[in-house]
């Protein structure tokens, strides 16, 4: 698969170590990941240096990751970024209101390595076009 | 007595006039059992209650549109290996390429002849989750934005 650089960050928004393992095994080697236990936490992360793309688990131990995406949606400072929600939360209307927050991508867990890296692959190709 | 019909499709357009032609033409010529659905959240809904053997999605839709109503279906496992078309008048290279990068195995753009409609999801379920991976992996590595219709 084409690389993206080195330079490409993921945030991974999970507070479950299992789970957030699993990500960052998908991401290690193509890109530069970094993880958040909670929203407090990203957002932290966020105003530091927005990095390109956000993961987050829909459940947080301090609030709800979709509000962080339509957060992070509406903001000019982090509306470019790619949001996806990866998550254990499989209703339609869960998705929905994913989509409709904002969210590029909604993958129920647990995540196929291949084919996640090949979909936020796929994804940034996407953005690049639309950017 | 009625014969049996020979799969189930799942049509998704908030057009009805159109939902009404390809529904006749489909039965007619394909002997295909159709369900409709006029947007994208109720054509989710019903992908997750009835397994169609095929959905036919538009993609300018209220609610969810077809690309997002992909990405839901192949984002979940339990509905990863349904065969997708996309029947819209959305005909731009970029539109082709978010179709087929959110996981659509077939890209049709309207007017579309029923024979190349019917085409087109007999080659969508003759795929396999091995061959969709494939092939979603081929245009991550092809480095073209415009990838034309499907083969």
């Amino acid at each position: 698969m084409r690389m993206t650089g080195p330079a490409m960050s993921v945030l991974v928004v999970d507070s479950d170590t299992s789970s957030q393992q699993r990500l960052i095994a998908c991401l290690r080697g193509r890109y530069h990941v970094l993880t958040a236990a909670s929203i407090k936490e990203a957002l932290e992360i966020v105003a530091q240096a927005p990095p390109r793309t956000l993961i987050v688990e829909v459940d947080q131990p301090d609030g709800d990751g979709v509000q962080l995406i339509e957060r992070l949606r509406s903001d000019p400072a982090t509306r470019s970024m790619i949001l996806i929600c990866v998550t254990t939360r499989r209703a339609v209307r869960d998705k929905v209101r994913g989509f409709q927050a904002g969210a590029d991508d909604y993958i129920i867990k647990p995540v196929n390595p291949d084919t996640f890296a090949i979909r936020l692959a796929l994804l940034e190709r996407l953005r690049r076009l639309t950017s | 007595m009625e014969s049996q019909t020979s799969a189930t499709l799942l049509l998704v357009d908030d057009n009805t006039d159109l939902l009404n032609m390809l529904t006749l033409a489909l039965k007619t010529l394909g002997n295909y059992a159709i369900e409709r659905a006029t947007d994208g959240v109720s054509g989710l809904e019903q992908a997750v209650n009835i397994r169609p053997d095929c959905i036919i999605i538009d993609i300018l839709m209220p609610g969810l549109d077809g690309y997002q109503l992909v990405r839901a279906l192949r984002g979940d496992p339990e509905t990863a290996d349904i065969p997708l078309v996309i029947l819209t008048a959305v005909a731009q290279d970029k539109g082709q390429f978010s179709g087929f990068a959110a996981g659509v195995d077939q890209y049709l753009t309207k007017p579309a002849s029923p024979h190349s409609l019917i085409a087109a999801i007999q080659q969508a379920m003759a795929l396999n989750q091995e061959e969709r991976e494939r092939r979603l992996r081929a245009l991550a590595e092809s480095g073209m934005e415009s990838t034309g219709e499907a083969e």
